[in-house]
């Protein structure tokens, strides 16, 4: 610095020495401003990434979650694809409950299952038609129900809805109904009971109660009878 | 920070968070739509039709077949009535009156719905240890309440083996019951009572 001095002083530099400090001075209050300013970039930058990125995590994740069920091959429909025929009724029990070594079981199936009770279902497919269910009831507890090809309950109902001894559904796309209601009769109205399955194919599901493990051949027999037949329009 | 760094972040951080949220709700984390009572959580909504995304996609990826509306409805128990979790070496009892039902089945299984291997030894050739009771198994007082005691030791009256380790839960599966359809009224006094009565 030599003989320069700051304005700080108070005293007057000599003015060849008084540039050089001053050029000193401004270039320090330059990268002064320089370091500030890029200090809440950097901080503003920061910023921005983060609320982008927690966006984009959101549509993300709605996007994973909302089409996961559409893209896996894991629904129960799916995993039976290969083992089981449409129409074709399959009778199971929990892979591992106790007993269960006489009924068939699919692969990697029935978490959720009741040990207790003993499963039927037929996969079908209304793209050719209509499908009737029907299923005979008898002293044990039963329940029927349609779940999507992707999984989810359609519809469910007990034994209690059964009318002379069975429970008879007919299973319609929205359109095959449609269809038929106009050209039904209306006052000839059919006593079926009829449910519309968003999406054409799916599988009945019905189980039956061993309330005792005695009873576990007799609940066997009552859901093997369960039948699935394509039923065409008329 | 430079743009294609900032992108770059942005890009990663969304992947990332929202795979890895996704599969957070989708594997750890319970659907949504819960309902509670004391010790027992139902999920209704499950077996509706117009089960949110969650659930959707947790029947999807795991191939469930879900207890529908109206077959009835299913209640888990993974804590006692304190809130602290059911645990292999503890002894627990069951007692109460259970909710209205044409029948009802009670099974014991771990945390992923696996029945358990019990600890009584040869828990793979039958006669199979007890892993649940059913309505008509049960004995119950003059009252009609039940008493089901769940502890690693033989006891007297209506006993289930505990695992052999682990913490558990109970599964209650309620068939043809009114309760499926106003499950968010789930009376507390209707359900049974976990009460914890020592360890070890």
């Amino acid at each position: 610095m030599g003989g320069g001095s700051t304005s700080r002083d108070g005293i007057v530099p000599a003015p060849e020495t008084s540039r050089r400090s001053r050029l000193v001075a401004s270039r320090r209050a330059i990268a002064a401003l320089a370091l500030r300013a890029r200090r809440r970039m950097r901080f503003g930058t920061t910023l921005l990434v983060l609320v982008q990125g927690l966006i984009l995590a959101g549509i993300v994740h709605l996007v994973a979650v909302l089409t996961l069920p559409r893209l896996g091959e894991h629904s129960a429909w799916q995993r039976l694809e290969g083992a089981t025929s449409l129409n074709q009724t399959v009778t199971f029990a929990r892979p591992d409950a106790p007993g269960s070594g006489e009924v068939a079981t699919p692969d990697d199936f029935g978490r959720d299952l009741d040990p207790a009770a003993t499963q039927a279902l037929c996969r079908f497919d209304l793209t050719e038609g209509p499908v009737r269910v029907t299923l005979p009831v008898g002293a044990l507890p039963q329940s029927l129900s349609v779940h999507g090809e992707r999984g989810g309950v359609v519809y469910a109902v007990s034994d209690k809805a059964a009318t002379r001894g069975q429970l008879v559904l007919v299973l319609f796309t929205q359109r095959q109904l449609d269809d038929l209601e106009a050209r039904e009769d209306v006052d000839d109205p059919s006593t079926d009971l009829r449910v519309v399955v968003p999406g054409a194919r799916g599988l009945v599901l019905v189980r039956a109660l061993a309330l005792f493990p005695s009873q576990q051949a007799q609940a066997e027999a009552a859901v093997a009878a369960l039948r699935c037949q394509a039923a065409p329009m008329p | 920070m430079t743009t294609p760094l900032a992108i770059a972040s942005v890009i990663a951080l969304g992947l990332s968070g929202g795979f890895g949220s996704a599969w957070y709700m989708l594997t750890r984390a319970d659907p949504p739509g819960a309902v509670r009572s004391g010790a027992w959580i139902a999920w209704p909504r499950q077996g509706a039709m117009d089960a949110d995304p969650y659930s959707r996609a947790l029947i999807a990826r795991n191939g469930l077949l879900p207890l529908g509306l109206g077959e009835g409805l299913v209640l888990v128990a993974r804590g006692d009535d304190d809130g602290e979790a059911l645990s292999a070496g503890c002894t627990y009892r069951l007692s109460g009156r259970m909710p209205p039902a044409r029948a009802w089945t009670l099974t014991l299984t771990d945390r992923s719905g696996r029945l358990p291997l019990v600890a009584t030894a040869d828990a793979q050739v039958p006669p199979w240890p007890r892993t649940g009771f059913t309505s008509a198994e049960v004995l119950r007082d003059e009252a009609g309440r039940v008493s089901i005691t769940v502890s690693p030791t033989l006891v007297a009256g209506d006993w289930l083996p505990a695992p052999q380790r682990g913490p558990f839960q109970l599964v209650l599966r309620l068939y043809d019951t009114p309760v499926a359809g106003s499950a968010t009224a789930l009376d507390r006094a209707a359900l049974p009572a976990i009460i914890r009565q020592g360890c070890g």
